[in-house]
């Protein structure tokens, strides 16, 4: 995924697009989303991160055709935005999932079932096998309206991957799921990469992010910031962290030329990729007790880096 | 695709009368039956305080005011349920949030709001029903005589239903529901408030207010249903009533389509 990649097989092509809501009489000009053009394609799954006010919500209507863009292009699978086609072959889960309270799960999973036009049999067969695949077997025959907050959020997930779509637009999923749900999550994420599905995915949990995603495009005051492949994100990361909890005041220095210690309590020492077995057995053999050892550019690195000063000042 | 279209039309229908239902509006029905019974009681008391003086004619009239109290009030409600529902129709999935999984499905507005207002006209039709159900069955318990033309007033209430939750729902596409359901009430009572001035000898006042009227849903000249069972309808223009009602209900049907329309060009933004 790149923002410049005009090759076939595209499932997302948004081109300048700019958004601005306007309060009564034009007044109160927010601009959402300034300047935002992105492409993904078939099979990728990619992450959309950024603050919150960063117009991820935004982009993401107005790839629904639900909001009219002021400026720009969005086209899924070659139609235009909100198109009937376009519709068709997307599968839309909201931050958060309301729905009928008065329905019961299956009820509510039927009705979404018939709006995306699928045949009685096939909804038939499709709603007790995503009700099961989401953990909520228990709930059957209960009304939406008793579900917890994480229920709500699985019920949400299980609509839109009723119909298989070609293209899963998930807005914050793991939002009030437990870590059993997050996990549940992202395993579905993979699965529907494997069926061939693409998968735009907006979060704040860079660690789902970076275990599933191929992708992150990263969004700030309404522009994208970073687009760059989790690979390369990765492949980037050539010097590792090593933090000693404890240890002798010799212990030796890092041999590479990044490192650095925190003071006399814990630190952190930085050092090559290369250096890092040979660093570790010297600080072992020094008696050192070590915490974690990471590789120093994670996608919170890279997201800090390209947010974390506009958002802390 | 029209199957499709016919299904989900279906689908948003029946949960647009399922949400209704869980709206405090029953306790209008349950209101309504009680002030009919209310009604009912105090005049069997009169009905036999008049049969024991001998007073035959007060009998009759207490007889046939009776049933078209029952049919006022009930239209009465029908009449402001169809302007509170229409009104509040499209607002009240926006409000709840639920829209957005209906509209980012491959569901055309036009469908979305055609299904909306077919599960409103269910309803409300029901209720209309109901009520003429029980005012019919008064009739007959307490013979009142029926006469034709009662039951082209009795069509006309559906009509009456259709025009007004139609206008208020295509109004509320773009206006805020109080001010929807406000036009629609103006609108209703536009051609008796500017008939007057359409013989106004200065152009300037006659020719818009004429051009109103003509804009206006058509008014019914007479209660058709209080003049039938009082047996006040001597020469009956029954060609004239039934012009009335088509064109009022193609008058909802026309300002719906608009609203079906405007919806199409609609954002949503949630928050």
């Amino acid at each position: 995924m790149t923002a410049n990649d005009a090759s076939g097989g595209s499932v997302i092509e948004v081109t300048g697009l700019k958004k601005t809501f306007r309060g009564f009489l034009g007044r109160q000009a927010v601009a959402a989303v300034q300047d935002v053009s992105l492409q993904v394609r078939r099979g990728e799954v990619v992450a959309f991160v950024g603050p919150n006010g960063a117009g991820k919500t935004t982009t993401i209507y107005a790839l629904l055709g639900l909001l009219k863009p002021d400026a720009g292009q969005v086209r899924l699978f070659g139609c235009p935005a909100g198109s009937r086609e376009a519709r068709r072959r997307t599968g839309f889960q909201p931050e958060i999932f309301y729905t009928y309270g008065f329905k019961t799960i299956e009820r509510a999973l039927h009705f979404y079932a018939t709006l995306s036009e699928m045949p009685a049999a096939s909804a038939a067969a499709a709603v007790p096998r995503q009700i099961d695949r989401l953990g909520l077997g228990q709930a059957k025959g209960r009304k939406v309206s008793g579900f917890s907050k994480g229920m709500i959020q699985r019920l949400g997930l299980a609509q839109a991957l009723l119909h298989e779509p070609d293209l899963l637009i998930l807005d914050e999923p793991t939002t009030g799921l437990d870590p059993e749900g997050r996990k549940l999550v992202a395993d579905i994420i993979l699965e529907e990469k494997a069926r061939g599905a693409t998968v735009f995915l907006s979060s704040h949990i860079l660690a789902d992010v970076e275990r599933t995603c191929d992708h992150v495009v990263i969004l700030n005051q309404g522009r994208v910031v970073f687009a760059e492949s989790m690979a390369k994100v990765r492949s980037e990361a050539d010097d590792w962290d090593i933090e000693v909890l404890s240890g002798p005041p010799d212990a030796p220095a890092a041999p590479g030329p990044a490192a650095e210690a925190d003071g006399a309590g814990p630190r952190t020492m930085r050092c090559r990729a290369g250096d890092k077995d040979a660093l570790l057995l010297k600080l072992l053999a020094a008696g050192a007790s070590i915490g974690t050892v990471r590789r120093s550019q994670s996608l919170e690195d890279v997201y800090m880096r390209h947010v974390g000063a506009s958002v802390h000042g | 695709m029209a199957r499709a279209t016919g299904a989900q039309i279906r689908a948003i229908a029946a949960t647009a009368v399922q949400e209704t239902l869980r709206r405090k509006v029953l306790y209008v029905i349950v209101f309504l039956v009680l002030i009919v019974g209310f009604i009912s009681v105090s005049s069997a008391i009169v009905l036999k305080m008049a049969a024991e003086s001998g007073e035959k004619n007060i009998g009759d009239t207490v007889r046939a005011s009776l049933v078209s109290s029952t049919f006022s009030l009930w239209v009465a409600a029908a009449q402001f349920l169809a302007l509170f529902l229409g009104a509040v129709g499209l607002s009240s999935e926006t409000g709840a949030k639920t829209i957005v999984n209906v509209l980012s499905r491959p569901v055309d507005r036009w469908v979305y709001l055609i299904g909306r207002w077919t599960g409103l006209l269910a309803f409300l039709w029901a209720f209309q029903l109901a009520g003429i159900v029980l005012g019919l069955g008064m009739a007959l318990a307490f013979r009142v005589p029926l006469a034709s033309t009662l039951w082209i007033g009795l069509a006309g209430t559906f009509v009456q239903i259709a025009l007004l939750s139609g206008v208020s729902l295509g109004l509320s596409v773009v206006m805020p529901p109080i001010v929807a359901g406000g036009c629609a009430v103006l609108l209703q009572m536009l051609p008796a408030l500017i008939q007057g001035l359409t013989h106004h000898p200065r152009w300037f006042i006659h020719a818009p207010a004429i051009a109103i009227y003509y804009l206006s849903p058509a008014d019914m000249p007479v209660d058709l249903i209080s003049a039938s069972l009082s047996r006040q309808l001597l020469h009956p223009q029954f060609g004239l009533y039934a012009g009335v009602l088509a064109e009022n209900l193609l008058y909802g049907v026309v300002v719906f389509a608009l609203g079906c329309v405007a919806v199409g060009r609609r954002e949503w933004r949630l928050r």
